[in-house]
């Protein structure tokens, strides 16, 4: 009798130490044993703000203020802006050139430049549409064969956003929204399958064509106004559009029906990334302001899971500008822009994206 | 040598010899005594023995549940412990253990384990030295950045140990930690954390 007593004893112990443990992070030593270092130092900052990241080539470019590049195997290195001591916010990569929005310290847009990225020369082939010269740029963003080119102008204590349309990227058409332009609303991102148009700006989606763009009708707050969006993809492998809120929504349209999910937690959502399907199982990742990344299994915005792990904890916690995914690379890489928290790159291995610092 | 010199030497070994005479005298007096039924008896019922280690904590390895073998990722730790025992002989103690251990990770973060054991010891005898062999079991606090487990922990180990006098003892303590971490949710991510615990101890027994 003594003997069984002890017995209930362990096994009620062996219980209690079971029920205490948190099962949602993982075991500690399993994440132990798959840990990694997280530093391949690039040579950039790990505290700075990197907004965007593109590639042309063999050459990587990011904007984090300063404009740096690297090559595939190389560190990071400053490239001189047109103008000494402006800084860079946003960057694209359209017919072979590299486009970059300037503005000085003081907050003064100097406009968009491009350059031929293998000999960087800001000068030697300038923009002759004075509709993006001297002016703030809030974005530029190749979508379905098009540059487009968002512009910020202030006006008294309030700003005005335009938004054009270049398919040479010399001279560049504004986009009316309802037959407004311009807004007052932030543009946030934009995305063209060729055939449609569709705009985040403030809490609103825009969707149409070039000529004719009007306010989107989804589910609130897209539709009636509410916290402002994040970030849109047009997947052209699922063939379906994203949209991502700031309120922790997720909407997807498959050309038929729109369907929405809130996510738990209602992370802040930014931009997204669509993963190779060889590689990311048709996964799509979207960036959050505190909270990492998101994957949406197989693109189904119900079906989601926090990335990364949570003891990659700059990035776990950490507020994600944009994602950038290069598939030229063997392994496939994948860039996140980060605010404060520097460049990360992860390398797809054995089913993994592992996380290294720049 | 000059006579003075000589006689401060004197002095001070015989200052030194006086506060160990009692003990040895004492010593002596017991092994006599013990001689004539038990050799070397130190220990009796009742006698109590408080312990503190400090030293390092080795990382060995990491085993799954199908004995797979992988690297801890953790660098060289510390550790150290309290121990209270109580004698029930001259050879056998039991008591209770408290210790803890840290460590830093490949990625720089720090993993604590704290563990609390019952343990049992059995003590061999060369006087002045005695050689505990124990066997501890019992929870451990295991704490890895936001993540904190409670698991299953088995130390067995021995201790070399010099007795200075009948109250105060000195040495190493050599102690293998098994913490067991099975994961039911996903049991191929369950694993045995293989560690080891060399530390310098000093006990005090009353």
């Amino acid at each position: 009798m003594k003997s069984l007593k002890y017995l209930f004893l362990v096994l009620i112990l062996i219980l209690s130490m079971a029920a205490c443990t948190d099962k949602t992070l993982g075991p500690i030593f399993f994440t132990l044993k798959t840990e990694r270092s997280l530093v391949a130092d690039r040579g950039l900052e790990d505290e700075m703000t990197i907004h965007e990241i593109v590639k042309v080539g063999t050459r990587y470019f990011a904007a984090g203020n300063t404009l740096y590049t690297r090559t595939e195997t190389g560190n990071w290195t400053t490239v001189s802006p047109p103008v000494s001591g402006a800084l860079c916010n946003t960057i694209e990569i359209f017919g072979g050139n590299l486009y970059a929005g300037f503005f000085t310290v003081g907050g003064t847009g100097l406009g968009l430049y491009r350059t031929d990225p293998d000999i960087i020369d800001w000068g030697n082939s300038p923009i002759p549409d004075s509709k993006v010269q001297n002016i703030q740029i809030g974005l530029v963003k190749a979508a379905g064969g098009n540059l487009y080119v968002s512009t910020v102008e202030q006006n008294g204590a309030a700003y005005d956003y335009y938004l054009y349309e270049s398919l040479d990227g010399d001279s560049y058409t504004g986009i009316t929204f309802d037959g407004a332009s311009p807004i007052t609303l932030p543009i946030i991102d934009v995305e063209d399958d060729t055939t449609s148009l569709w705009i985040t700006a403030g809490p609103f989606l825009y969707l149409g064509t070039p000529a004719a763009i009007k306010q989107g009708a989804v589910d609130d707050p897209v539709g009636s106004g509410g916290k402002p969006l994040g970030g849109l993809l047009y997947s052209t492998i699922l063939s379906q559009l994203y949209v991502s809120g700031k309120d922790g929504k997720l909407w997807m349209w498959d050309a038929a029906t729109w369907s929405s999910e809130s996510v738990t937690d209602a992370p802040s959502f930014t931009k997204f990334v669509d993963l190779d399907p060889a590689t990311g199982n048709g996964d799509i990742f979207v960036g959050t302001q505190d909270k990492g990344y998101y994957r949406l299994i197989g693109g189904d915005q119900t079906n989601y899971e926090r990335r990364p792990e949570y003891n990659i904890s700059a990035l776990y916690n950490g507020a994600i500008n944009s994602l950038f995914l290069d598939i030229s690379v063997t392994p496939d890489a994948l860039f996140a822009c980060t605010y404060s928290a520097g460049l990360w790159r992860a390398d797809y291995v054995g089913g993994e994206w592992l996380w290294v610092q720049e | 040598m000059p006579n003075k010199l000589i006689y401060i030497l004197l002095a001070v070994l015989l200052f030194l010899y006086l506060p160990c005479n009692p003990a040895l005298a004492q010593d002596q007096d017991q092994e006599e005594e013990q001689t004539k039924e038990q050799p070397f008896m130190v220990y009796s019922l009742g006698q109590q023995t408080l312990s503190l280690s400090a030293g390092l904590f080795i990382p060995l390895f990491f085993q799954s549940f199908d004995w797979d073998y992988s690297k801890t990722n953790l660098g060289l730790g510390g550790a150290g412990s309290l121990q209270w025992g109580i004698h029930l002989n001259n050879n056998w103690m039991v008591g209770l253990e408290v210790g803890g251990m840290f460590s830093k990770s490949t990625q720089e973060n720090t993993l604590y384990q704290l563990p609390i054991t019952a343990k049992g010891s059995y003590i061999i005898h060369f006087f002045p030295f005695e050689f505990p062999i124990f066997v501890g079991t019992g929870m451990d606090i295991v704490k890895y950045t936001e993540q904190v487990q409670l698991n299953w922990i088995i130390k067995p180990g021995f201790s070399s140990i010099w007795k200075y006098n009948i109250n105060w003892g000195f040495g190493l303590n050599v102690v293998y930690w098994w913490v067991l971490q099975p994961w039911s949710t996903q049991p191929d991510q369950g694993l045995m954390g293989n560690f080891l615990e060399i530390t310098a101890t000093a006990q005090y027994n009353f």
